[in-house]
């Protein structure tokens, strides 16, 4: 008798799951979430210390670390001659133009990685920034080396980044060789995929791909990747290319939220 | 069927999201993350029946909930799926080999994921991934791994609950 009811009632639980989801797909009960993960960041923040810690305190530390450091500096470099690369076609390409407005330079936030989707079918981090220190939904995270993603959900003290590796996120980008555009989709092997390219554009392996800054979300020209293979799916009117994200985004520590 | 320890139980969900948010990424391979919350309910349904199962699930799903990006509740609808039918089919099968626990988290990681598919293209009506890349990509990958994370962890978890004294385990 005892075992029919709890029968009934995981049944009635299970049912009544179904519906909050149903109905939350209208309504998203976000704002639930948002207010757990602002009240333990301060804890998660605690955890990840201690993760440093214990790798601080791990052997040739100091030495992996100063590496880090050397690394991080020559993509910053990298970065910067990419900059300039696109700064200089961008300049070849405008003296065309007349009355051509740039782009406006952007200021950032820093902020530090916190916590990764525990699920394995979308790809998030979050970071110890919130509303508190401006940083606002819908805004781009960059790199050192390149693009992470953009903030979609924001607390007080803490925010959550869609990573361009989500299955969800979609980026206008363009290859910087050519100009040829298409969307960036994120896809589950930690790479992304570039569609809409057209059958007859000249697109190969090595190829750089930029943002297009169409939107508001997304500065135009910032890197965010290199094309790694192209390819046609049968029946489709576009190629396709799978490139691989100049951050290695499951390895992130630190990022920058464009205010 | 043996007596859970709440508190063990809920202990071990703290301790596995924690992991699953912190450190799990240092261990990806290709994009896959073993899911050892999965792992868990899989084991408490297993050895502590249907309605412990339903339990570990729902409240490691509202955990995942909170972090992930995702509607809320879709992970505590799926594992408390999960932890039911893992509980309704665990006198039927050969629990104490490792092949079967493999076999079963695969099985049940595999399904999850299918559901998350299902879930968005007739609840969400969100857009779904294609079917081939995601099976190839995402969920085959996953499965397997998290398949093999299940040795150690059912290991871990069978030492921790005090199962070893069980004649099946014996």
């Amino acid at each position: 008798m005892r075992n029919k009811k709890s029968v009934i009632f995981r049944s009635v639980l299970v049912i009544a799951l179904l519906v909050f989801l149903a109905l939350n797909s209208r309504t998203p009960a976000n704002q639930i979430r948002v207010d757990s993960l602002d009240a333990l960041s301060s804890p998660l923040k605690l955890l990840d210390s201690a993760v440093s810690f214990v790798k601080g305190s791990m052997p040739f530390y100091s030495l992996r670390e100063e590496n880090r450091a050397l690394r991080d500096r020559i993509n910053l470099l990298n970065r910067k001659i990419e900059t300039y690369k696109a700064i200089q076609d961008e300049n070849d390409r405008l003296k065309d133009f007349l009355g051509f407005r740039k782009a406006a330079p952007y200021t950032t936030v820093p902020a530090q990685v916190i916590g990764r989707d525990p699920s394995n079918w979308s790809n998030s981090i979050i970071i110890d920034k919130g509303l508190k220190d401006f940083v606002a939904q819908n805004k781009a995270v960059i790199s050192a080396r390149g693009l992470v993603g953009r903030v979609v959900e924001v607390g007080k003290n803490s925010a959550k980044v869609l990573l361009v590796t989500d299955p969800n996120s979609r980026v206008g980008v363009i290859i910087q060789r050519n100009r040829q555009g298409g969307i960036l989709i994120g896809r589950a092997d930690g790479k992304c995929k570039m569609i809409y390219i057209s059958l007859d554009s000249d697109v190969a392996p090595g190829d750089r791909v930029l943002t297009a800054g169409l939107g508001t979300v997304f500065p135009k020209d910032i890197l965010v990747g290199e094309i790694i293979s192209v390819d046609k799916e049968p029946g489709r009117l576009y190629k396709y290319a799978v490139i691989k994200t100049a951050e290695e985004l499951m390895k992130l520590e630190e990022v920058l939220c464009l205010r | 069927m043996p007596k859970m320890s709440r508190t063990l139980l809920y202990t071990s969900i703290a301790l596995f999201l924690a992991i699953h948010i912190v450190l799990i990424n240092r261990i990806e391979i290709c994009g896959a993350k073993p899911d050892i919350l999965l792992s868990l309910v899989v084991f408490i349904g297993l050895f502590f029946g249907s309605g412990a199962g339903f339990e570990a699930g729902i409240a490691a799903g509202f955990g995942k909930d909170i972090f992930a990006f995702d509607y809320f509740g879709t992970n505590a609808f799926i594992l408390g799926l999960v932890g039911i039918i893992v509980g309704a089919v665990n006198t039927k099968i050969f629990r104490e080999s490792g092949l079967t626990r493999m076999l079963l988290v695969f099985f049940f990681c595999s399904f999850g994921m299918y559901s998350r598919v299902l879930l968005s293209r007739f609840v969400f009506r969100s857009g779904s991934p294609n079917f081939a890349e995601y099976t190839l990509f995402s969920v085959f990958p996953v499965s397997a791994y998290s398949s093999l994370a299940a040795l150690p962890v059912f290991g871990y978890l069978i030492h921790v609950f005090g199962l070893k004294e069980l004649p099946d385990i014996v």
